[in-house]
């Protein structure tokens, strides 16, 4: 029972942080058709960026905070700005592998600044290190709250972002057909410039957030990421809020392989279901059929 | 119309062998020469991934996987389960044709964005596998691997292996080229050049994507077999996503062709090799050079677009590719 508890608990909390990831992945694809596999390591970067202002520079952990996130934000929209916009024959695949030799240059680069080590964070003011649940030995993080807290705020931001703002109207336009949306005198490139930034933002806001948890080095923002991605497919790609149940599932789905089956097969589970997925069911799971 | 004689097999024993007396000539740098063989081998499956990326325009970003599952198989079977080292890996490779006609059968029902995905995953479930499954592929301790012993013959020297890898190497684009220009061959570009087309002339596109992810996949075993018995120590993340990202690196440099693959392999891991500086950053030096191109370069991505001298441009009426 205390086993079963812990799972779901730990299930939960990796689920959540994976939606966090997932949902930057969906809104740049929904309002921009594109997908950037740098967005692992821009939470990276934002992760140890809070790190090295908070603990070496002595900032407080807000405006710590603050730079990483805006950080994040710089670079994604630097992305736009100086690559895909460039690009002398664009499309969706070309610009996804060029996401990808980002990917590569911020983890070179950040591992010429910070090297090999482990960074992590004490647990922020307001909540316990963690809690007891019912029994002796199921606990749960505090800085889990600050993480569900944060997945609720922004999935409620992008909600009413696109349902009640005219911003939000424009940068959904343009995704579905953004040639329309430019006849109609919206500037279609300053809303793609906006989703990077936000997209951006959000995965820098999930590495100030799980920085407590997870032990981040400079390598280690990859297969967070990429998990994030999986949330989104297997919650689906095009929805607005899909990435929260698909993320849910796969870390609820990670934690029970590793506890039922043997913890070598976290990631396999995880992966073989992204493939299951994109075979059977390729809209995702709350996605409209095509 | 056929060439009588293809000029670029001499080209690359020539550069081999300049590349070799570079090398080894004035300072005696083993070191190094034992890390272009191994790049020989990255060049053999590069060559493969040529196959698909260039032909059936996939963008199959899992050769990782058939690299990996080459090389740990050949390593299991001729040290634990002490198979002559020539049937491991040829079994090594069958198994990786095997494996990748299961696999493509059913990943080539998706297309575009969600194939590369999907392809991604494979590596990342390879390389768990590698690092999970201890008593197999020993994990993060690495595996070593006994010597090449074909009936007496010991590849045993570096010069050996050096021949033997970037022989095959060699070789094997050769085949590849011919392949591509092949009936079948011609099939498989047209299912990439334009699907609905291919499909109305009565090609099928499912066999013919097939067959180049097959194709592909027995080239990355036979070089993951090669990497093996020529470095003779395993580390799972050799075959990870940095090295399928290295390989689409070195596809898209040589102009997606499996020609320039082999010429852009040789040519761009000489980089680190020879600047030592560089040695620790691969990844930054991969990233930027990829970027770089991709941002660049037109679409139909051709270094020789860039520079003004062509080998030969004639026009050609009689092959059948739309």
């Amino acid at each position: 029972m205390e086993v079963l508890i812990t799972t779901i608990l730990a299930g939960t909390l990796n689920g959540s942080i994976y939606a966090m990831i997932g949902l930057g992945f969906s809104l740049l694809h929904r309002s921009t058709g594109l997908l950037n596999l740098a967005q692992g390591e821009l939470l990276m970067l934002a992760a140890l960026l809070f790190y090295t202002a908070s603990s070496d520079w002595g900032w407080p952990l807000l405006s710590a905070g603050a730079l990483a996130v805006a950080t994040a934000a710089a670079v994604s929209v630097l992305i736009d700005l100086v690559l895909v916009r460039r690009m002398r024959s664009p499309n969706v695949l070309r610009i996804a592998v060029v996401t990808f030799g980002v990917a590569l240059i911020i983890r070179g680069l950040a591992h010429i600044y910070w090297g090999t080590n482990l960074y992590s964070l004490p647990t922020f003011p307001g909540v316990k290190v963690t809690y007891r649940v019912g029994f002796e030995r199921a606990v749960f993080p505090g800085q889990g709250f600050y993480v569900l807290g944060g997945l609720i705020l922004v999935a409620v931001f992008l909600y009413l972002l696109e349902t009640r703002t005219r911003v939000g109207w424009m940068m959904r336009s343009v995704g579905a057909d953004a040639a329309m949306a430019t006849t109609l005198g919206i500037r279609a490139p300053l809303m793609i410039l906006l989703s990077f930034a936000l997209a951006g933002a959000l995965a820098g806001l999930v590495g100030v957030l799980t920085s407590p948890l997870l032990f981040m080095t400079t390598a280690g923002g990859t297969l967070i990421g990429l998990k994030g991605l999986v949330a989104s497919v297997v919650g689906g790609f095009d929805t607005r809020l899909g990435a929260i149940p698909g993320g849910l599932l796969l870390g609820l789905l990670e934690q029970f392989a590793g506890v039922y089956i043997g913890s070598a097969f976290q990631d396999i589970a995880v992966f073989t279901l992204l493939i299951a997925v994109l075979l059977y069911r390729p809209q995702g799971l709350v996605g409209a059929r095509v | 119309m056929r060439r009588a004689i293809a000029w670029w097999p001499f080209l690359a024993a020539g550069m081999l062998g300049v590349i070799y007396v570079l090398l080894t000539g004035p300072l005696d740098r083993s070191y190094l020469v034992g890390q272009f063989v191994s790049a020989g081998c990255v060049a053999l499956a590069s060559v493969g991934l040529a196959v698909v990326v260039g032909g059936s325009h996939q963008f199959h970003l899992g050769q990782g996987f058939f690299f990996g599952l080459g090389a740990y198989w050949s390593a299991i079977g001729s040290g634990r389960w002490s198979w002559p080292p020539l049937v491991a890996l040829v079994s090594a490779v069958l198994l990786c044709g095997v494996i990748a006609w299961l696999i493509g059968r059913v990943l080539n029902r998706v297309s575009g964005l969600y194939f590369a995905i999907a392809t991604l995953a494979l590596v990342v479930i390879g390389t768990n596998l590698a690092f999970q499954l201890r008593s197999f592929t020993g994990g993060d301790n690495g595996l070593s691997v006994k010597r090449l012993n074909i009936a007496g013959w010991e590849m045993n020297s570096l010069l050996r292996s050096y021949v033997v890898v970037w022989g095959t190497a060699i070789v094997a684009t050769f085949v590849a080229a011919r392949y591509l220009k092949s009936r079948r061959g011609r099939a498989v570009r047209a299912v990439g050049g334009d699907e609905a087309a291919a499909r109305a002339l009565g090609i099928s596109a499912t066999v013919s994507r097939t067959q180049a992810f097959v194709i592909s996949a027995t080239y990355a075993g036979l070089a993951g077999g090669l990497l093996a018995f020529s470095s003779r120590f395993l580390y799972p993340d050799s075959f990870g996503l940095v090295a399928s990202v290295e390989m689409i690196v070195y596809v898209i440099v040589g102009s997606t062709t499996v020609v320039g693959a082999l010429f852009a392999t040789a040519l761009l891991s000489l980089v680190p090799v020879i600047f030592e500086q560089l040695e620790g950053h691969l990844e930054l030096v991969l990233g930027v050079v990829l970027v770089a191109l991709l941002v660049l370069l037109p679409d139909d991505i051709r270094l020789s677009s860039l520079v003004t001298w062509r080998p030969r441009v004639r026009p050609r009426v009689d092959e059948g590719a739309p």
